[in-house]
């Protein structure tokens, strides 16, 4: 009887699972690097990320709410050990990382099984079960948290946060801008920097539109230029 | 003239960017991370990296070089014991002892666990890696990729020296590039008191010099107390006197110098220096070129004064080499060991917290000049007409010299001179020991006062002076200057402004030092019982009216504040109702624990309970927040039944008969220490909710998210109910954006959050102060609407619109002529 109570206090004190954060990025740009900042632990991610356990089915009404943490290694890896069988919910919370799946439930029972689902909000996927007796728990990174608005530091992140912006977040996209809006506006240029050239072109624009038209082009003689207001004119010139 | 043109807008362009450019996060925040008490354990890893452990099991990493800043920080809670030890090479910490495994910390703070097959016994660094004896005696090298190497040696006592290892005294190794034994001989010595540089020193001071797989002994029969320098170098420390020793074929006495009482040996792969302190003086012994040249000659003397700290260690600050002196509280010197100069004082930021968790924020007291200033206008009626017009005449004058003389600092003229007008300087009262104002705005201390040696209870700001309470005295403090006036206590722990005049509270009751003049209402609170007190006019001694007990012990209570403000008391309806708040200022709502927990909602004049509500969930005691501004009343609580998770429960009372009470709760995806609202100068601004989160975020909680009358479905005239009303939702998301601290993670379980409104409406300063950490900043939750940012540049605006006024005159020939031409074609 002795020996079965010692076995299983073993058996029980060797229950445990590993865990690790996938996709995790190597390198990271941070905005306060360029400000010369300080921001302890700023680089190391692993010391700002929380793993609590919770044991769930509390017994003889003696309810604890405090919780097993677990740290993190370089590589982003965990252990929990000696757990004893029963219901436990896994939550992390990452200063910097958006994580998924935020919460699991683990059941862990006598036959020494860990099970995990992802367990969000109250709601258990069931769908999610996966054995961790001999493979690690995942939790994926998705991406950074964002801190700093950007709206109005620069006018081109105006740009990028208006309604044009799609166009300046694609490359192929903002070198058709760039070129349809040089387009448009080169005769505008072309007639402070050079006028008669400016002229010439109008004429070619005129012409060509005229013969795709099918169209004789006319040159207007002088006599049917209208004169316009050439009272103005000699009061101009009078003053 | 048209490239001129160019140059302008391209110029104006840049203008504008410079405008546009905000990094107001950066600017209008304070943090300081506090060491957390004197730290144990100090090294230095790198020659630039400190490193420690504080009162509150954390290593830390201290750029003790540059900023004294705190790098990085591990919670050691989890990871160590009693029996666990804490070892150093030179760019690594191990901590081992507590479970099977070794637990390796670069300098970078990032840890890597070594796992074994049973408990670390000895772990000894080497010189590219470690060696372990586990508690089974078994002998392994684990090289720096972290790959094992079983010596397959018994051994249960271990000396390092580089790639040759001692075990138990009885058998040197020698091990191989590859990690395993090279070769190994037994040997037989007295007891080992040093092993280095291939040198072995025994402990009645035998010399050994191992060479060729053997160990030669030299002969000494003169030197004792000797330790290593080096593999040709030894040093014997006397009562008088310190002999350098050469071992060419025996131990010679190469050079004598003075003892001191502390003789400490530094060494990097290159310099050796020899520190004797006594209590003056620090002589410093250069022996680097010694070691290279063998010449006595070549020894350098540098003396400093000294300043008595316990600690030194060698430091590179660019390519420069120095000594840092510190003590444990990490004040100390860099000094440079070529010429003896101080390069550097070591001072840390302020390291003061309230040892009982208590802070106050008060309005920095205006300058004495501005006081004279706005005394002199508030007394000018009392004059006559001509002395008055002369006063003006010279306040006016003075100012025209004041501004005159700032001309020459151009950029003064768009500066404030004193800023505390605007209310954005604070001071942050704390008690440790002495009294301690801290500025708000970049953490200087404002003024200390002298120590109290007496039992603080409480204090609290009354005008301009801060009464706090000790078991015997109640000591007044100018929050001016940090003066101090002590009178003895009758018993009194509070104070309570009434009117302008103070009533003051022990255990019994409520004391006016004066007569009322009217009835004043007072609550004590006890574990289990809340009791209502009444100052009748004409009498100084307050009589209990109501005495409300509870099954439960009270966790929190709550109160609208007496400054309360709000611009609003109704909210219009889309059907162009007004539903009107119930703004009760005497409303007191408390939190009780038995075996479920409970709100309830007390008038805090008659006692009676307005509302009340029983929580059957299964919620933990120590999460309990509770907070009441405006018309609601928000709580918090963790709840591990039926599941797990928090919880946000708001209360929003509206006027009827009796208070119309609309409920609504909430989830919010991080556990909640702490919970504070903000408050503005007319209320006018929207309310938000703060919340000091377990991760270590500050998060600013808009009210309106927070609103039991967000419907589960919603029309487009429903839309119009209340301020910016959207569908029901359970779960509050954490917004990044709304995170006040932003990247700098707050350390503590708890904390002090403190709110106090600026002269600008749109604008507050909120605080956290904890054992750990001291946090100000700025917070508007409307937006910034009547105040421009910190970076907002005024001389690039005006040069802007100077120059598009001269763009303008330039340009305008050209608009004509151009308007000519047209009209002549």
């Amino acid at each position: 009887m002795l020996f079965s109570i010692l076995y299983y206090i073993a058996v029980c004190a060797a229950i445990g699972f590993t865990g690790e954060i996938v996709n995790v990025p190597s390198s990271i740009n941070e905005l306060y690097h360029h400000k010369s900042k300080s921001i302890p632990n700023g680089n190391n991610y692993q010391s700002r990320i929380k793993l609590d356990l919770y044991k769930l089915n509390d017994k003889f009404n003696k309810i604890d709410f405090s919780s097993k943490s677990a740290t993190l290694d370089r590589n982003y890896k965990f252990k929990f050990n000696d757990l004893l069988p029963g219901e436990y919910e896994l939550i992390i919370n990452s200063y910097d990382f958006v994580i998924e799946p935020y919460q699991y439930k683990i059941n862990i029972t006598d036959d020494e099984s860990i099970v995990a689902f992802k367990h969000e909000f109250g709601i258990t996927n069931e769908t999610s079960i996966q054995s961790i007796i001999n493979s690690p728990l995942l939790f994926q990174f998705t991406d950074f948290k964002q801190f700093y608005e950007k709206s109005s530091n620069s006018v081109y992140d105006m740009l990028l946060n208006s309604p044009f912006g799609f166009i300046f977040r694609n490359r192929v996209y903002t070198m058709i801008f760039t070129v349809c809006l040089g387009i448009m506006i080169t005769p505008y240029i072309l007639q402070w920097v050079n006028p008669e050239f400016a002229e010439q072109l109008k004429e070619i624009q005129v012409q060509e539109a005229h013969s795709r038209l099918g169209e004789k082009v006319v040159q207007p003689d002088a006599e049917s230029i209208p004169i316009r207001n050439p009272q103005n004119k000699l009061k101009k010139r009078r003053s | 003239m048209k490239s001129i043109t160019w140059l302008l807008f391209i110029y104006l362009f840049s203008l504008v960017n410079g405008i546009l450019i905000d990094d107001a996060f950066t600017n209008r925040e304070y943090i300081n991370y506090l060491y957390g008490g004197k730290l144990t354990d100090l090294n230095v890893l790198n020659h630039d990296l400190l490193i420690g452990i504080n009162e509150y099991n954390q290593l830390l990493g201290i750029d003790i070089i540059n900023n004294n800043k705190i790098q990085w920080k591990i919670k050691l809670d989890t990871l160590i014991n009693e029996e666990s030890k804490l070892v150093t090479s030179n760019d690594r910490i191990y901590i081992y002892g507590k479970d099977k495994e070794i637990i390796e910390i670069d300098s970078h703070g990032q840890l890597n666990f070594i796992n074994l097959s049973s408990v670390a016994k000895v772990v000894e660094p080497g010189h590219d890696g470690i060696f372990v004896i586990d508690s089974n005696s078994q002998l392994y090298y684990i090289d720096s990729e972290s790959e094992f190497h079983n010596l397959n040696q018994v051994a249960n006592r271990l000396r390092v020296d580089g790639s040759y290892i001692i075990i138990d005294d009885s058998k040197l190794i020698k091990l191989s590039e590859s990690g395993s034994v090279s070769w190994s001989i037994s040997i037989s010595l007295p007891s080992i008191k040093q092993f280095k540089s291939n040198i072995i020193i025994t402990e009645n001071d035998q010399i050994f010099k191992l060479h060729n797989k053997k160990l030669t002994r030299i002969e000494n029969d003169s030197y004792k107390n000797i330790h290593i320098i080096d593999s040709n170098y030894l040093y014997s420390v006397l009562d008088d006197s310190i002999k350098l020793i050469n071992l060419e074929k025996k131990a010679k006495e190469i050079k004598t110098i003075k003892s001191g009482s502390i003789i400490e040996l530094l060494q990097t792969p290159i310099h050796s220096f020899l520190i004797v302190s006594d209590s003056k003086l620090k002589r410093i012994y250069d022996l680097t070129d010694l070691l290279e040249s063998k010449s006595p000659h070549s020894i350098k003397q540098i003396s400093i004064k000294d300043n008595n700290m316990p600690f030194n260690f060698i430091g590179i600050k660019n390519d420069e080499l120095g000594l840092i002196s510190i003590n444990n509280e990490l004040r100390g010197e860099f000094v440079s060991l070529f010429n003896g100069l101080i390069i550097d004082k070591i001072t840390p930021h302020n390291q003061y917290y309230s040892k009982n968790g208590q802070y106050l924020i008060i309005d920095h007291p205006e300058s004495e000049e501005i006081k004279h200033e706005v005394e002199h206008l508030l007394n000018l009626d009392d004059r006559l007409v001509f002395s008055n017009w002369v006063k003006r005449v010279i306040r006016h004058l003075s100012e025209l010299g004041r501004f005159a003389t700032s001309i020459n600092n151009i950029k003064s003229i768009f500066k404030s001179s004193d800023e505390s007008n605007h209310g954005f300087n604070k001071l942050i009262i704390l008690f440790n020991e002495k009294f301690i104002a801290i500025n708000s705005k970049d953490g200087s201390i404002e003024w200390e006062t002298d120590v109290i040696n007496d039992e603080f209870i409480k204090f609290k700001s009354v005008g301009d002076e801060i009464y706090s309470f000790f078991k015997n005295t109640i000591v007044i403090i100018n929050s001016r200057d940090g003066k101090i006036a002590t009178r003895p206590n009758k018993n009194y722990n509070n104070v309570i402004n009434v009117d302008g005049s103070l009533v003051f509270e022990n255990e019994e009751h409520f004391v006016s030092p004066s007569l009322m003049n009217r009835k004043s209402f007072f609550r004590k609170v006890n574990e289990f019982e809340i009791t209502g007190h009444v100052i009748l006019p004409n009498t100084t001694n307050s009589i209990p009216t109501y005495n409300l007990k509870f099954k439960g012990p009270i966790v929190s209570i709550s109160n609208i504040l007496s400054n309360f403000k709000t611009a609003s008391i109704g909210i219009p309806q889309f059907d162009k109702s007004v539903l009107y708040k119930y703004l009760n200022p005497n409303l007191i709502s408390l939190i009780t624990f038995d075996e479920v927990m409970k709100l309830y909602v007390i008038d805090g004049i008659s006692g009676s309970i307005i509302h009340e509500i029983e929580h059957t969930e299964t919620i933990d005691p120590n999460s309990v927040n509770l907070i009441m501004d405006d018309n609601w009343i928000i709580y918090s609580f963790f709840t591990k039944q039926p599941r797990l998770e928090q919880r946000i429960n708001v209360l929003d009372l509206f006027n009827s008969t009796i208070p119309d009470i609309k409920s609504q709760s909430f989830i919010y995806p991080e556990r909640i220490n702490k919970l504070s609202s903000t408050n503005s100068l007319y209320g006018i601004t929207t309310k938000s909710v703060i919340a000091y989160t377990e991760s270590g975020s500050l998060i600013e909680i808009p009210k309106y998210l927070i609103n039991s009358k967000r419907p589960s479905t919603i029309n487009a005239q429903e839309l119009s109910n209340d301020y910016r009303l959207i569908p029901y939702e359970p779960i509050i998301k954490k917004d990044g954006f709304k995170v006040i601290n932003h990247k700098y993670q707050l350390d503590g379980n708890t904390g002090e959050i403190l709110l106090s409104p600026t002269k600008y409406e749109s604008t507050s300063i909120v605080c956290f102060f904890n054992k750990q950490v001291q946090f100000c900043s700025l917070i508007q939750p409307s937006s910034s609407f009547d105040l421009l940012g910190k970076r907002f540049n005024k001389i690039k605006l005006m040069i802007t619109v100077v120059l598009l006024f001269v763009v303008y005159i330039v340009t305008k020939p050209f608009v004509f002529k151009k308007k000519l031409n047209a009209i002549w074609i």
